[in-house]
């Protein structure tokens, strides 16, 4: 195993790590492994990361009581897609805004998680939903920052 | 589909005790004899202060249902220390596990409280060593309330707070009125919160009454399990 995969590895179990630990509890809502799975597949973008993506799916399912597969099935259509439409919207990335694409798919991505989410709860309301995709907006950029450091670009 | 469904709920039961020794251990780390005292004292200062409230709100009230009814006064808490190992994932279903379970005499639907008595959730399910429990926010959450102890509802979690449903609007009711857990031991000594707003809608029959909790959202390391 290269040395890059061994990195995205530690660095998707310690996203599940802080998920699970919560530091500051539920005042931070954003599913911090979510967000490092979208981060990491603008990265590598071979079937690894997929594999990373159903396996933390797997993990996450196994200790939320209520969901059945949910995450499995959700992770890696969404580091999938995130993929697909880096490909496909290649013409959007420019030299001078180079976050242009990630933002855009990324904005996308959360958008379908937090409508996902917002189904499976029977009373979520709109502030709630809408205060959990802004934070995570934010924070992807935050996650996406320290990637590009301590990952190289493939 | 069974087959792997049978599987997956094999791998689920390892995997969650894996995972939640491994975060005990990250927890406990850190902790000091010091630390314990301190959790000893706290415990014996949250006794006494819901003792104390308890006396205060039910002595009068006891003391006529006693005569009345003839019955036995019962005056014992237990409270169970507890600490936090693990939180749930998602923001979206929000409970917590607890380093203590069936041995040390939890069961379910028991209330945990912080140091100040203020309400955080109840017990889910309950393990050997461990448990899970419900917060208060969570949309699964329920618990009947009352309203200075007057009024009776139900307590109901939405994720961004928590509203009190079915009390009628022939009931007069105003801000700022304090949340008491109902229908428990200790109903009159746990506070929930106050009254923040209410609704009245032309074409429902109750109040729309959303509560501002007392307990912090950034929870405590230790909490108490009330017996």
């Amino acid at each position: 195993m290269s040395r890059e995969n061994l990195k995205i590895i530690g660095v998707a179990l310690l996203s599940l790590l802080i998920d699970i630990i919560r530091p500051l509890g539920y005042i931070f809502l954003a599913d911090t492994t979510f967000l490092v799975l979208i981060a990491l597949s603008f990265y590598n973008k071979t079937f690894f990361i997929i594999f990373i993506a159903f396996a933390l799916g797997i993990a996450q399912d196994a200790l939320i009581f209520s969901s059945k597969l949910f995450y499995a099935i959700e992770y890696p259509l969404a580091v999938a897609v995130v993929i697909l439409l880096n490909k496909l919207l290649h013409f959007i990335k420019t030299k001078n805004h180079p976050l242009v694409l990630k933002a855009l798919i990324a904005a996308l991505l959360i958008l379908i998680h937090t409508f996902l989410l917002a189904l499976t709860v029977k009373s979520a309301g709109f502030f709630y939903p809408a205060y959990f995709f802004m934070q995570s907006y934010l924070i992807f950029f935050f996650i996406n920052g320290i990637i590009e450091k301590t990952l190289r670009k493939i | 589909m069974v087959i792997a469904l049978l599987v997956f709920t094999a791998f689920r039961k390892t995997f969650q005790t894996l995972v939640l020794s491994l975060s005990e251990s990250f927890f406990t780390l850190s902790k000091s004899s010091h630390q314990e005292k301190i959790e000893s004292l706290n415990k014996k200062n949250l006794s006494y202060r819901l003792e104390l409230k308890k006396s205060k709100n039910l002595s009068k009230e006891n003391e006529i249902l006693r005569q009345a009814l003839n019955f036995k006064n019962k005056n014992n808490l237990g409270l169970v220390g507890a600490e936090i190992i693990a939180f749930s994932p998602s923001s979206w279903n929000q409970y917590i596990f607890l380093n203590s379970g069936s041995n040390q005499g939890i069961t379910k639907n028991m209330l945990v409280v912080d140091k100040s008595g203020n309400l955080i959730g109840k017990v889910k399910e309950t393990y050997q060593n461990r448990c899970k429990v419900i917060l208060v926010k969570n949309p699964d959450f329920q618990m009947p309330v009352s309203i200075d102890n007057q009024l009776l509802g139900l307590l109901q979690g939405t994720l961004s707070g928590v509203e009190i449903l079915y009390v009628e609007k022939s009931n007069e009711i105003n801000i700022s009125e304090p949340v008491y857990a109902a229908f428990s031991p200790f109903a009159s000594a746990v506070k929930i919160g106050k009254i923040s707003r209410i609704e009245k809608n032309k074409n429902n029959l109750f109040y729309e009454i959303q509560v501002d909790i007392f307990a912090k959202d950034k929870l405590p390391q230790v909490v108490f399990v009330l017996k």
